[in-house]
């Protein structure tokens, strides 16, 4: 049966079944046949049949072989790391190189040439000539649709059911059909479905829809007109694979609306009455938690705004965790890290530290929607997982704002008071402030704000110049949450002695770091992705903190690291902190590793500049600032890396030196200073090496690692297992770019012919 | 006619963080506009002497602090005020979205007597920024000011200096208004009982 067949069927049986709604629909599928009119001629006029250069043949007929192709795509992803693979239908391959493609903009005119001169001759399969690829349109690639489509259709980590990957269809984040041409956002959309061959193996996948929401979103969010026509859905079936179409386990439809109900009756009818049973409706998030794990789906703002409207609070079937928020920051000492910062600060660090973020003017002093607000912290309190791009930075910083207000012994307790600087003098100031941070607050107080706040603070506060938010900003914004006494007005006054001591603590935050009471030397996660060659065995599997003790003072730590750094032969980080002392007993032992990371803004301008990017860099990312295209190998192959070993620290024998990289070119104090301030942020991704170790893997074998993705745990976690998500779906991207070209010309070639075949 | 005491007219001006209420006072009072970005701290206010209606009177205008953590400390700043200014930037939606909240809050902290006729005055500031950026339509704003009761709206810009003069002076004539109206139902108030005679039993002297 031809898919022509299929479709008339649908709409047959479709008539019998949904009567009374038919006669509206009919209008919406007018439009169809009016625009297969209106490309018959162009498609009839644009060329002879055959091979020629700027001409992108795409064989007929498309169903078996495309599928074919498709997977063939897949399939050379694993030895194609750098490389885009674009797989012709009916078997023509063509490879791009890395260069060729990474150039983006003019890169993808070159390309079609290329694919001629590469074109397998063997390919039998009648050609349908269509639209000549012009400069332009190889160059439609759009990072904003790219960016919608994440949002309408998106990974979320495992299918219960299937344990193949699960999927969320966001309806809210259809676009309003005015503003969007959904035929070209369609392709977009597909890339983001698992592939046939990654279908292949496993059991199936299984979709959840969200369908509420969308006029009601906050922000950004999607519109009442939002929602796709019928001749949409009806194509995007179409091009569905095989596998796509079969191996779908189970949809639940939450939060129904009208028109999705209509929808599945008319996709019932093109599918089969299979396809029905698959289904489940759910009413609330309450509901849904009875049939899946839903702390692992990364539900989209508008699904829980919608919820909101619906029940009160989400009701977990199982008994509730113990909340985050309001709670003691480190209930329970894990062996390797006695005090493990919250998810919640991690996460929203791990967001905020990408460079989109931190260039949010009003950084930590705008605040958020209350709304979004309320959400995120019964989310966290839940341990549920939480796409950050979905919330905006501002949520970000006022979660993390919240977080510390809402301590049940605040960051400066009331006995602490006395002992803030006063304004003084600088000196004096600068005593007390040390003598707090350093020596006299609880331990809790010191390591939240040693390893987080103070770090974080003075990275938004490194972007004075876009965010605005200078270290005296960013303290008045703070500081009000870093006090919570009995006495209002007692803490107002005591705001302002808080106030300074933030504002100084962000402005020397280099000064604390030789002290910074919790450190790692050795880190697996950071060390193995950084490193390309052969690693000390003890480096990357050992997670296990090694303390050196001695009675150094901070200042020696510093010129030992100095002197390190200096050494040429040996790549070594710039951060004094390589080795910890623990000169003092009060803090309890070190902490996970402060991964060093190194960010694209933060390689300075210089032409001699040398650093290799790091796939954790890439996969942080802001996704919601589109990537360009292929953005992974565009960053590689700027710079040369140097290769970056972990070495055995000369001073001090039996520890390692965190690798870093180092520039070649002259290390000018004032750079390397920011470069020590940034490297010293410790606040994130230390507790999961096994997140980060994945994310190497996945970003250093390219498209190779794909498949992974399907796995649970990688995608649940949120933060640093996020972030890898996040690269992982970017290196994707850059395939989809190829791809989505592919079903962009399928499309037509299948519209083309129904229309043909009409008369 | 024997001369009035110069009336005092304790103004507050309130609405999220950023939005330019402390940029506003300083165009308002100082006519100047600093570039800078500057968190307000607790809050703070300037005095201004203006004419109404032929009338001298004393602006005090009392610039608060947007961030959340501030907003419990509204008691001590509110009460007394004659008028209150909410500002939101048309730029960012989720800045008009608070502004009732912002009024509500003002409304149960300064416990006004009579909190249906208790004047307020909206500004939607940052009007100089392109207009591709606006969220907030000039018809939105108008509508929420008649929903509430009629409260006058007005659209600035502290930057370039448009409205600022004429906002306030239509604050300065409302709190005027509203301040006599306090004199005048304060007249009604009841006296304090001292019970002195009461008292004076326990004097044994």
């Amino acid at each position: 049966m031809t898919t022509k067949d299929t479709a008339k069927d649908a709409f047959q049986r479709l008539r019998t079944r949904v009567e009374p709604r038919l006669a509206n629909l009919q209008d919406r599928i007018a439009p169809l046949s009016q625009q297969l009119q209106q490309q018959l001629p162009n498609l009839t006029r644009s060329g002879p049949v055959g091979v020629q250069a700027g001409v992108h043949s795409i064989p007929l007929p498309p169903s078996r072989n495309s599928r074919e192709g498709r997977r063939s795509v897949e399939e050379q992803r694993p030895g194609s790391a750098g490389s885009i693979t674009r797989s012709k239908e009916g078997g023509n391959e063509k490879r791009v190189s890395a260069g060729d493609s990474k150039s983006g903009g003019d890169g993808a005119g070159d390309n079609t040439g290329d694919t001629d001169g590469k074109r397998d001759k063997t390919d039998r399969a009648p050609l349908l000539p269509l639209r000549p690829i012009t400069r332009a349109t190889a160059l439609s690639w759009s990072p904003s649709l790219h960016t919608l489509a994440s949002k309408i259709l998106f990974r979320s980590g495992q299918c219960p059911i299937s344990r193949g990957p699960l999927l969320i269809l966001n309806a809210a984040a259809f676009p309003d059909a005015t503003d969007i041409d959904y035929n070209l956002l369609l392709p977009y959309v597909l890339a983001n479905l698992p592939s046939d061959a990654e279908l292949e193996g496993a059991e199936g996948y299984s979709v959840v829809m969200f369908a509420g929401g969308g006029s009601a979103a906050v922000g950004s969010g999607g519109s009442v007109a939002g929602r796709p026509s019928w001749a949409w859905t009806l194509q995007a079936y179409h091009l569905l694979g095989r596998a796509v179409r079969k191996k779908i386990r189970r949809l639940w439809v939450v939060h129904e609306k009208a028109w999705v109900r209509v929808l599945f009756e008319m996709m019932a009818g093109v599918v089969s009455g299979k396809f029905r049973k698959k289904v489940v409706h759910v009413a609330t998030l309450s509901d849904l938690a009875k049939q899946l794990t839903i702390q692992h789906l990364l539900i989209p703002p508008s699904a829980y705004i919608h919820n909101r409207k619906l029940e009160p609070a989400i009701i977990l079937p199982t008994f509730p965790p113990p909340p985050v928020f309001g709670r003691p920051p480190f209930p329970t000492p894990r062996f390797g890290d006695p005090h493990p910062l919250p998810d919640v600060l991690t996460d929203a660090t791990a967001y905020l530290r990408t460079p989109a973020s931190l260039s949010t003017e009003g950084l930590f002093r705008i605040p958020a929607s209350q709304t979004y607000l309320d959400i995120l912290r019964d989310a966290y309190d839940r341990r549920q997982a939480v796409r950050w791009e979905d919330w905006g930075p501002h949520s970000a910083a006022a979660v993390i704002k919240l977080y510390y207000r809402l301590l049940p012994v605040p960051i400066i307790p009331t006995e602490f008071y006395e002992q803030l600087p006063d304004g003084s003098s600088e000196e004096e100031d600068r005593r007390r402030a040390w003598r707090l941070l350093k020596e006299t607050l609880p331990v809790e107080s010191r390591v939240l704000l040693l390893r987080h706040l103070i770090p974080l603070l003075a990275l938004v506060a490194e972007k004075e110049e876009v965010n605005k938010m200078s270290a005296g900003n960013l303290a008045v914004c703070v500081a009000g949450g870093l006090v919570r006494g009995e006495d209002v007005r007692r803490d107002a006054e005591a705001g302002e002695g808080v106030r300074r001591l933030v504002e100084l603590a962000v402005r020397e935050v280099e000064e604390l770091r030789p002290r910074l009471p919790l450190r790692r030397e050795v880190e697996g996660g950071e060390g193995m992705k950084r490193k390309p060659g052969p690693v000390p065995a003890a480096a990357s599997v050992d997670p296990v903190v090694r303390v050196k003790k001695e009675d150094t003072d901070p200042a020696k730590e510093v010129e030992k690291a100095e002197d390190a750094a200096r050494r040429p032969s040996l790549p070594v980080s710039p951060s004094p902190v390589v080795v910890i002392s623990q000169s003092q007993p009060a803090p309890p032992p070190p902490p996970p590793p402060a991964p060093v990371v190194v960010q694209q803004d933060q390689i300075p301008p210089s032409p001699t500049t040398t650093a290799s990017v790091s796939p954790g860099t890439m996969s942080r990312r802001p996704s919601l600032q589109p990537p360009r295209h292929p953005p992974q190998l565009k960053r590689k192959t700027s710079v040369p890396a140097l290769p970056v070993t972990i070495a055995p620290d000369p001073n001090h024998p039996g520890t390692f030196v965190r690798p870093q990289l180092r520039r070649v070119a002259s290390a000018n104090l004032e750079v390397k200073k920011r470069e020590e301030r940034r490297g010293s942020f410790p606040g994130v991704e230390t507790l999961r090496p096994v997140g980060l170790r994945r994310g190497s893997a996945a970003s250093g074998g390219g498209l190779g690692s794909l498949p992974e993705r399907g796995d649970g745990e990688g995608s649940v976690g949120g933060g640093a297992n996020g972030a890898v998500e996040k690269g992982i779906r970017r290196v994707r991207s850059a395939g989809v770019r190829e791809l989505s070209l592919l079903y962009e010309e399928r499309a037509r070639s299948i519209k083309a012919l129904e229309t043909m075949k009409k008369p | 006619m024997p001369a009035i005491k110069k009336p005092m007219l304790k103004v507050i001006i309130l609405g999220d963080s950023g939005v330019g209420k402390t940029s506003l006072m300083n165009q308002y009072v100082n006519k100047k506009f600093s570039a800078s970005y500057k968190a307000t701290i607790g809050a703070d206010f300037l005095t201004k002497e203006v004419l109404v209606d032929d009338r001298l009177v004393t602006m005090q205008l009392w610039d608060t602090a947007g961030q959340e953590r501030f907003q419990s400390l509204g008691v001590a700043f509110y009460r007394g005020a004659d008028c209150c200014v909410l500002v939101y930037d048309v730029n960012n939606a989720k800045s008009f979205d608070t502004l009732d909240s912002w009024r509500d809050e003002f409304l149960i902290q300064a416990s006004p007597r009579d909190p249906d006729s208790f004047p307020f005055v909206v500004l939607g500031n940052k009007i100089d920024v392109e207009e591709g950026k606006r969220q907030i339509s000039q018809k939105r704003a108008m509508t929420f000011c008649q929903a509430k009761g009629g409260i006058p709206y007005f659209e600035t810009s502290a930057k370039e200096a448009i409205n600022v003069e004429q906002a306030f002076e239509v604050i300065a004539r409302n709190a005027l208004a509203q301040e006599e109206s306090e004199e005048f139902s304060g007249d009604f108030q009841d006296p304090i009982n001292i019970h002195l005679e009461n008292e004076s039993s326990g004097c044994g002297c």
